[in-house]
């Protein structure tokens, strides 16, 4: 199988890192290390539909990275980019909001089962506008994290270490284990000025295998943060509408009094909502908060058109097919090849690893770009995620191009796989 | 971002005192200095600076804690972490109070042994304008031992970098120039207050992480703060592999490092 080379990636690059801090910082750029080694991967798309994209050097690659999520029903969906620009000829960033925000509020806290919806444009917005809620509303403090968190990069979600934040900004930080109850009663008992306790609804962190929460461990939560008036805060900013239509928490059976969506609220189009219960609704109103395109309707129609889309699709029973599919596939090569592959998380948004002896990454970072060489876009480092517009067709496509990639890999470490 | 005096003190006697290992390994005429000087230095620093010994021998030299089972020649001591910088930079005198006629031959005027090693070294390593590609060579060899010893002295010490040194996992983070040197981080300890760096001055062989600079010329630039380390990595000039939450958590210590070593 031919091996991709990326000559007007790098040259892109090198234009970029002129003009542009880290040429492309943050989570979608090499900058941050995740890409290993940085001459396997492309940096720039030039087109992209589907389950599919095109960089600009023209090589075609599997998307099971989504855009790190907000591709859900599909790149450039039909239904979606036409309700979109059907909008964007009626108005967008207008001196009033267009009625249409409250039609997607309407669809929105109905489709998830909460009592109201705030519209920003990035998770972060949502993820800081829940904990300013939560401190107004209890006139406490503290905020309780789960370790292995990620909600956002504003300071208040950073450690002391962080450049640009500062001791002060973590001083209410308290922590907690993932499905650690004791651990948590703990903390509880130990501080009495705690204001909200803020978590995804399973541990996604990066690097590590995903785990799902054990058996009576929201319910447990649910009721330690009734009983001691903490606010229950769920950043379902990555899982939302990947595990069920309804949010997470009812996934995973329990309400959460404020929980976040991002990612695939609206197919890429920028909005992201903050869902709560009617006694946060006043609260809400109270605490200032807003942005300049915070009210643009085009993603408003865009929100409306992919929830619509999602439920006739049946996407989550789709997701969830999908992931069971690939992984199955390739627990099958990795069984014959005697590769020590893993996989964690929930099937829609699965994360997978080879797991070798010394635990340092090496061989499947290896594996990984082996397969993003060949065309199918995988990280090593972060969760994958499915989306509508994928077929099986698609996925035994990848699971060709995986299985030769980990073939690669065992004939370049014999002495490992004997 | 403020200087912490005892991480200081720290940063000097294991960075910059313990970079003499490499700079009597490289250098011909600084280890047939150091050849004649078979003795071992305790610099005994008061408060809860470092107590620490140069052990010279056989034209070696290394930096180690002291222990009680390590002889001494010559024990100087100084009254807090802010007097031992002093006596670094070249402002204070320590208090000899063990080998004092050694310590006037070893170290007592500009021209005696010791003085003559760490000033030399220190002149290398700031070094701007080379004569020849073999001192440049030396010189970022030399201030690559220092950031990789710094990094460990900041991490244990530093009241901010302490957060992200007890975050680092447990195991050995590997660090070099590609096919020129290498040095090994050693995080014990866990997330505990136990939890510390180790800075040894060769290639592991049980990595968890790896960060190799593909040159000399990367290395020099990016120590000096003349390269951007995302430009580096994006072009695979800096090449990262392998645990990369450890390298994250090492980063943010690199970070503070510059301002201690300065």
């Amino acid at each position: 199988m031919k091996t991709y080379t990326y000559p007007k990636n790098v040259e892109t690059m090198t234009r970029a890192g002129k003009v542009i801090p880290a040429g492309v910082y943050g989570h979608l750029g090499p900058g941050e290390g995740c890409m290993i080694p940085s001459s396997a991967y492309p940096f720039f798309v030039s087109r992209a539909k589907g389950s599919e994209m095109w960089d600009v050097d023209g090589n075609r690659f599997i998307d099971f990275m989504c855009g790190y999520g907000p591709n859900v029903t599909g790149y450039c969906d039909d239904d979606i980019d036409n309700a979109a620009m059907k909008q964007i000829k009626i108005g967008n960033c207008t001196s009033l909001p267009s009625y249409i925000m409250v039609d997607f509020a309407e669809l929105l806290t109905a489709t998830v089962k909460k009592d109201w919806a705030f519209f920003c444009k990035n998770g972060g917005d949502v993820t800081t506008f829940a904990v300013m809620i939560a401190r107004y509303f209890t006139g406490k403090k503290k905020i309780i994290f789960v370790n292995n968190y990620y909600h956002g990069v504003a300071p208040w979600t950073q450690k002391p270490d962080s450049p640009g934040t500062l001791p002060e900004d973590c001083m209410n930080s308290l922590y907690v284990n993932w499905n650690d109850i004791d651990g948590l009663k703990k903390v509880i008992a130990e501080n009495d000025d705690i204001a909200c306790f803020i978590s995804t609804p399973y541990m996604h962190g990066n690097f590590v295998d995903n785990e799902l929460p054990a058996d009576g461990y929201w319910q447990e939560v649910r009721k330690l943060c009734t009983e001691n008036n903490i606010v229950l805060i769920v950043d379902d900013i990555r899982a939302g509408f990947r595990l069920s239509l309804q949010g997470s928490d009812n996934y995973f059976g329990f309400e959460a009094d404020l929980i976040c969506f991002c990612k695939a609220l609206a197919n890429g189009y920028n909005v992201s909502a903050l869902c709560g219960k009617e006694f946060l609704k006043s609260a809400a109103a109270s605490v200032p908060y807003t942005g300049s395109y915070w009210m643009s309707a085009v993603p408003f129609a865009a929100g409306i058109a992919n929830i619509n889309k999602l439920i006739q699709g049946n996407a989550c029973a789709h997701f969830k097919e999908m992931g069971e599919r690939l992984e199955s596939n390739l627990m099958k090569t990795a069984k014959e090849l005697n590769v020590p592959l893993v996989f964690s998380g929930p099937p829609a948004l699965f994360y997978m690893r080879i797991k070798d002896k010394q635990d340092n990454f090496l061989l499947h970072q290896e594996w990984v770009a082996e397969c993003v060489r060949r065309g199918v876009f995988v990280t090593n480092h972060h969760n994958h995620f499915l989306n509508l517009s994928m077929t099986k067709e698609l996925i035994d496509e990848a699971t060709t191009i995986c299985s030769e990639a980990m073939e690669v890999v065992v004939k370049n470490h014999p002495e490992l796989f004997k | 971002m403020a200087i912490d005096v005892k991480t200081l003190a720290y940063v000097n006697f294991y960075a910059a005192m313990g970079t003499l290992e490499k700079y009597v390994e490289y250098d011909t005429g600084a280890r047939e200095l150091a050849k004649g000087q078979n003795l071992n230095v305790r610099f005994k620093v008061q408060g809860s600076g470092p107590d620490g010994v140069l052990i010279f021998e056989e034209g070696k030299v290394r930096a180690l804690p002291y222990d009680a089972g390590i002889k001494t020649d010559i024990v100087l001591i100084c009254k807090n972490a802010e007097h031992f910088n002093k006596v670094v930079a070249g402002t204070a005198m320590p208090i000899p109070v063990k080998g004092v006629f050694k310590t006037l031959s070893f170290m007592g005027n500009a021209n005696s042994p010791f003085m003559v090693l760490t000033d030399n070294m220190a002149k290398i390593m700031r070094q701007k304008e080379f004569n020849n590609p073999q001192e440049r060579e030396l010189s970022t060899k030399l201030a690559f031992y220092a950031m990789v010893a710094g990094i460990a002295e900041v991490g244990n010490h530093d009241p901010i970098a302490r957060y992200a040194m007890k975050r680092v996992l447990d195991g050995e983070m590997v660090l070099g120039i590609k096919d020129v040197c290498y040095a090994t981080l050693v995080k014990t300890g866990g997330a505990s207050d136990e939890a510390r760096l180790t800075c040894i001055r060769q290639k592991g062989s049980n990595g968890r992480a790896f960060m190799t600079f593909d040159s000399i010329d990367t290395a020099k630039g990016l120590i000096d703060g003349e390269l951007d380390a995302m430009a580096c990595i994006s072009s695979g000039k800096l090449d990262t592999r392998g645990h990369m939450l450890m390298l994250d958590n090492v980063n943010k210590i690199l970070n503070i490092v510059p301002k201690y070593l300065a």
